[in-house]
Order: C-alpha cells, then structure tokens, then sequence
C-alpha cells in the first residue's frame, strides 16, 4: 500500500479505533491538543452526505447542510455509540443548533445511541473579552475531558502533545507550500485527502506519510486552471473538489480547516502558559463562520491570493445558505482587487466550471 | 375569506398606539434630522433601556421591517439587494433595514425614509447576523456594538415557571457575565456619543415600569385566556403589544398597557367578542404577518375561526418579567441572555407553545416556518392532541403574497378541526 492509498483509506475510513478512550470532535476549534493529554484518541466527526437521512430529517430543518445532516443519522444509527465523549463546537451555527437537537433527542427519550455531550462554547468575535471567556471554555473542556478519562491534563502532557500536533502542522504545512506549484501534480482532491486523514491517524503515523507521500513522483497539472476556494459549507468530503476538477480546475487552497487551514502557525512550546498558547492557536489562526470582523476572515483568503496567484476565485454558496451569502460581494471585490476573477458556485456542477473557464480563454 | 375594511378595529385603544407610533417617528425624525440628535439602530433583543437612560432615540429593524412590509414596498429593497450580489435566499427579516440605507433614493420610503443611525447594536443570533450589522454599520459610517450570548447548556423545559426570580439559575451564571460584560461596552459607546454619564438609578425605575407594563400584558393574556370568546383579535393585540414594547418603560408605553388591558377586561366582563360567530380557536407560532395582518381575521366568516394567541403578548410577561436583583444591567442581561433561545430552540419553544396554547384553549396552531425547532414544536403539539400546520411563509417579503397561505389554513381547518 503506497503512502497516499494508507492516506486515502484513514481518510475514508474515519473508524472509532479500539481499546483507548475515543472523543469525538466537531469543529476544528477544539483543540485536539487536549484530548491528546488527556489520554484519548481525538477522532473528527463528519459523515459524508451519500445517502437519504429519514431518522434526522425527523428533527432537523430544512437549512442544515448534508455534512450535520448525515452525521445526525449516522449518530442515531449508531455509528459513534463507542465514543466517550461528544464534543461540539460552536464554530458554526449548525453544530451549536445541532448539540441543542441531540439534547433535545436525548430528552425526549430517543437518545441511547448518542454519546455524553459537551458544547465547547466559543464566541468568535476577535475581543478581549470573547479571549477571556474562550480560555474559561478551555479549562472547562479540559475538566470535562479528565473526568472522562482519569488523567489530568497537566502542562507537560499539554506541551507533549504539542509537540505532536507541531510535527504534523510542519508537515502539512510543506503539503500546502507543494500544492500550490502545479507542477508538484497535487490535485486538491489529493491534497484533501492527505490533509483530511490526519483526523483520523495517529498524528505522527500522518506526518511520516504525507513527508512520503510528498516525495514520490506525480506528473505535473500545469495546463489546468488554478482555483482558490472558498466554501460555504465545512469541506468535510470531497465533492465539491471533485466538482470544480471534474470541470478542468486544479484546486490549489481552499479557506478550510480541513484543507489549507489544516497547518498554519506552529504552537509555541516553550510558552509560560501553554493552555493559553494552545488556546490562542485556535482562536486566532483557525477559521470559523463566526469569526468576526470581516477583517478577520479575509486576513488568511488576501494574503493567500498573493501566494498562490490562482487564474480565479471560487466561491461556492450552497443553495439552503443563511449567512454566507453577505459576504459574496465582499469576496468578489476582495479578488477583483488582486486581480483575479470570481467564479460563484451555486451547486456542484462541473458543467458550470468548464463553462467559466472557456469564457474566461475565450476573452 | 375577503374583509371588510370598517370592521378592521374594533378597541379603542388601537388607533391611540397607530398614532402614537407615527407621532413618534415623525418626532424622531425632527429630533434626528432638525435637532441634529444621534440615535441608534438595534434589533428587539437589545437592551433599548439602556438607550432610554441616554435619551437616545433608538429605530428597531424588526419594526422598520414590519413598517415597510406593511406598505408594501420591501420587495423595493430585497431587489436592490439581489443587485448588489446578495443572493435571494438569505433572510429577508432584519435586510430590509440594510436595503434601506443603501438605497439612494429614498423618495417612496415610508415616512421618508431611514435616517443615518449613530450607532448599531444588535444580538448576534446566527452567524449572518454579525455580517448583517456589520453592512449597516459600514453603511451608516457607524460603530456597531455586538451582544454576543453564548450557548446554553442548561435547558428546564418549563423556564417560564422559573424565570421571573430564577433567572440566574435558568439562564446560567456565565452566560449572564458575559451579557453584561455587552452591555457595559453599550453603555460605554452611548457615553461617547452622548457625552451623558450613565445612570443607573434612572435604569433601575425604567425597569420597574418595564415590569409594570409587562404585569398588565400579563393580566391582558389571562383575562383572553379566561374568557369565553376570544375580546380582542390577534392584529389588535400585535398593535396594542408591540407599540408599548417599543417604547417600554416609558410613561406613555405603561399608560398605553393599563389603558388597553382596562378595555380588554371591559370588553369581557361585557361578553364582547371580537366575533360573536367564535367556533374554533387557533394559535399563531413565529414572526408576525405585519404586511398582512387582515390574515388573522380572514377566517371568521368562512369558518368560524379566530387566532387567539402570539408570541407577542405571551412573551411580554414569560420573557420580560425578571425580579430580584439590585443590579439593573444584571436583570436586563438576565431577560436577554435568553431571550431567542426560547423563542427558537427546543425544548423551549415548544413546551411553552404547547403550555401558552393549552392555556389559551386552542384547537389548532398555525406554525411561520422561521426554520428554528419548527418540527419538533409541531410534534409537541400535536402529542398534546393540538393539531398544527406549518406554512411556508414570509413575514416580511411582500413580492411574495398570495392565497396560498389562505388556502392551506382553510384546508388545515376543513380537514383537521372541522369536526
């Protein structure tokens, strides 16, 4: 098995594994650095939207995504009643209006497939007081977390998990700077994927294969069109990927904590308090439909335009979307200020991608 | 299912609020315009006692929304909106307020038109909210001050018997900080822009006849719960309600709430009702039908049927009555800390509805699918043995009206309530 198939299959995967306590996180917020000190395997949770959901659809309204959606149902199915802990963040509306929907089951008396549930409460808005009030949640996650699984989250073992969570990033981080060369030949579906398994890998079993996988020969993708992303939705699967390369784009960053904002600042070790290190590392350098102001969200999305100089913008705004909607027009001019055209995705059409791209040759 | 416009009012009480809710925008306006007084945009769920304190003339976008859905131009600014790249799906309640300060013309604008605000603040109660006020403000050239409410983790499915006293234990200690810790920022920028220091004596009477008003709302829900037939149809309660909570706590707004509570119980003790055919009485879930409130009464004649009970006045006590503290920022965070939770999310929403509903002796509820615990506040309802309908409407987007509503409230009662 070639280092990016063991990727592929994690990836695919995403098992509860056996024989050690297993915490389940949704969102990239929480910081799996703590879980890592408490003992646990930190294990995302996002099922992929490949199938009907009868059971969730019972309860949830029309605006959630297919990511909350099939994971709902595959929480009510089961999937995850081997998880010690379920821990929500509120890095979007849809996880925090999902924890209140579990709840709700679990009070209603439909809840024996569920796990224990924790809501890791962060507002979002760049403030003293929201930082504040984030390291309590922390330190309130972390109690929560040793009275799951019996070890005190002490400094050290905070700093050793550190240590790993850095040695990833590191790792991630030369996949995000190789991707954006085509001629590296990685695809974003790749890059996706290889990301993505970290997730679900012991962290340093990931590290050493993305380095492989890195090192061994693709042919290149320079003929195609170069697209930077920006999504709507979490990008938890591959689709929209799949979508905008099936239409001749090379997809070469996307605004995701589950693809270019997978890396990022590394977490100083050596810091006095490294709950407040860690803590600042997914407050400040992590994504989030709440994070405000505006200023904030572009800061990643302006810089990486100049990085990695893409032939267009994609923005994709997803038919049931509430909220991201009021940033389209910001976006697009952010783009046209760097020169760079916008392509708005409605759906996930390849059709429309190779539509664009042939007009865009054509002027 | 037509209406006939002499019959639209029938308390005495209605036009007084109409005309008191234009006198003052039209004293807005001339404060705003004329005397050069900066004023603040904000939404229903911030603490507008905070701005009364200042004297600073406050604009909800709940309400302007409702006034421009009323005269029927909103379809004016969710277009101009759509131009601008702002796709047609996003939520229509709050934008029109947006819509409004970026249109260049104000020319067709109700009353002329929405003056530039010196301050926003807003509850940010999704993650399109923050963005929302945000446009305004930078529209406005304003600063805009964020109410960020944490989540709740504590849910008693009954809160509204707690509530009133128990708020800090109901609504959870950290999340009351947090609130307050807003509100202190609001008081802070109001000083600014006022130059006034605050006073906190002058909050703590503002909130005692905040709750003087909310007790005779209180009364008014048990006097229409307790009567036989319905004394005062729902679009006159809207009126009555709604223009006193916009200006509560103030003398005119607690005078306006005795003077309508007196007639409501005049009316009942009289055996007055708002229609004497009363057979079948219905429930109304979510937002306001503001541009077409004839709606609530489009019924009686057909079927028989009146709509008895809103969030409006129910919420006026359930949400607003918060006793027992010397701290009146803390007391207001404690109404406010909540204040959308229980109005959007289960099992608050529907253990309420279904308790308001039962008290209120209603044979069916129709549920303005807002998309917020709508399901499982239908089948809470209907577990109680109260059938629902939930209709896909919009409150506010008048390019959108049609029967079809109409139609599906009168096949709902043919076919569940006809018995």
């Amino acid at each position: 098995m070639s280092a990016f198939e063991e990727l592929g299959a994690a990836y695919r995967d995403r098992s509860i594994p056996d024989g050690r306590k297993a915490i389940g996180l949704m969102g990239a917020t929480i910081p799996v650095e703590l879980v890592l000190a408490s003992g646990a395997v930190p294990l995302a949770i996002a099922a992929a939207p490949d199938g009907p959901t009868p059971t969730a659809d019972r309860y949830l309204e029309d605006h959630f995504d297919g990511e909350v959606r099939a994971t709902l149902q595959a929480l009510l199915e089961g999937a995850f009643r081997g998880l010690d802990l379920l821990v929500l963040a509120r890095s979007s509306d849809a996880y925090l209006e999902l924890y209140y929907v579990l709840k709700e089951i679990v009070r209603l008396g439909g809840g024996e497939a569920i796990p224990p549930l924790h809501l890791y409460d962060l507002l979002h808005g760049r403030s003293d007081a929201n930082r504040a009030y984030g390291l309590a949640r922390l330190r309130e996650l972390a109690s929560r977390l040793e009275a799951t699984t019996g070890v005190s989250v002490t400094s050290e073992r905070l700093r050793a998990a550190t240590r790993q969570t850095n040695l990833q990033r590191a790792s991630v981080n030369r996949l995000l700077e190789a991707r954006r060369d085509p001629a590296s030949g990685i695809s974003g579906v790749e890059a996706m994927t290889a990301i993505g398994a970290g997730r679900f890998l012991d962290l340093a079993r990931h590290a050493a294969l993305v380095d492989t996988y890195l090192a061994e020969p693709r042919p290149t993708l320079e003929h195609r069109p170069r697209v930077l992303l920006a999504a709507g939705v979490a990008l938890s699967n591959l689709d929209l990927h799949e979508a905008l390369e099936s239409g001749s784009a090379l997809v070469v960053g996307e605004d995701d904590a589950w693809g270019s904002r997978a890396g990022g600042e590394l977490v100083d070790e050596s810091a006095a308090d490294i709950f407040e290190a860690v803590f600042d590392k997914h407050f400040y350098d992590l994504p989030s439909p709440r994070l405000s102001p505006a200023a904030a969200r572009d800061e990643w999305l302006r810089a990486e335009l100049g990085r990695s100089r893409p032939d267009a913008l994609a923005v994709y705004i997803p038919r049931s979307d509430t909220w991201f909607g009021w940033d389209f027009p910001r976006l697009r001019s952010l783009a046209a200020e760097a020169g760079v055209p916008t392509l708005l995705l409605r759906d996930h059409d390849p059709a429309v991608v190779r539509a664009f791209f042939a007009e865009a040759a054509h002027r | 299912m037509s209406v006939a416009p002499s019959d639209r009012v029938q308390l005495a009480a209605t036009p007084l609020a109409s005309a008191y809710q234009r006198q003052w925008f039209q004293e807005l306006r001339r404060r705003v315009f004329e005397e050069g007084q900066p004023y603040a945009l904000t939404n229903a769920t911030s603490p507008h006692e905070v701005f009364d304190v200042f004297a600073m003339p406050y604009v909800t976008n709940e309400w302007w929304s409702g006034l421009v859905a009323a005269k029927r131009v909103s379809g004016r600014y969710l277009e101009l909106l759509e131009q601008l790249g702002y796709h047609e799906d996003l939520p229509h309640y709050g934008a029109v307020a947006l819509g409004t300060l970026l249109d260049s013309d104000p020319t067709d604008a109700p009353w002329g038109g929405l003056p530039r605000p010196a301050l926003l603040c807003g509850r940010l109660v999704d993650q399109g909210a923050e963005r929302l006020w945000s446009l305004m403000a930078e529209a406005a050239g304003a600063p805009f001050v964020p109410i960020e409410v944490p989540g709740s983790t504590v849910m008693y499915p009954r809160w509204w018997e707690m509530a009133r006293t128990g708020w800090e234990d109901v609504f959870e200690t950290h999340r009351i900080d947090r609130v307050v810790a807003c509100f202190r920022d609001l008081v802070g920028e109001c000083e600014r822009i006022t130059g006034r220091r605050f006073d906190e004596a002058a909050l703590s009477a503002l909130l005692d006849r905040v709750h003087a008003q909310e007790e005779c709302f209180d009364e008014v829900r048990t006097i229409i719960c307790e009567a036989p037939r319905l004394p005062v149809r729902l679009s006159e309660q809207l009126t009555n309600t709604m223009t006193a909570q916009w200006h509560r706590g103030s003398e005119w707004a607690l005078e306006h709430a005795r003077r309508f509570r007196d007639e409501v119980l005049r009316r009942a003790e009289e055996g007055v009702a708002a229609f004497p055919g009363e057979r079948i009485r219905l429930g109304w879930v979510g937002v306001g039908l503001w541009q077409d409130t004839d709606f609530y009464r489009a019924f009686e004649e057909s079927h028989g049927t009146v709509f008895v009970r809103s969030m409006y006045l129910s919420i006026a006590s359930d949400g607003y009555l918060r006793y027992g503290t010397r701290d009146p920022l803390r007391s207001l965070a404690g109404r406010y800390a909540s204040f959308n939770e229980t109005l959007h999310t289960a099992p608050w929403l529907p253990e309420w509805t279904v308790a308001d509903c039962r008290r209120h002796h209603c044979d069916g509820v129709v549920i303005a699918n807002l998309g917020s615990a709508v399901k499982f506040t239908a089948d809470a309802l209907e577990r109680a043995g109260i059938p629902a309908l939930v209709l896909d409407i919009d409150a506010v987007d008048t390019r959108n009206r049609d029967d079809a509503a109409r139609q599906a409230v009168a096949e709902f009662l043919e076919r569940r309530l006809a018995a």
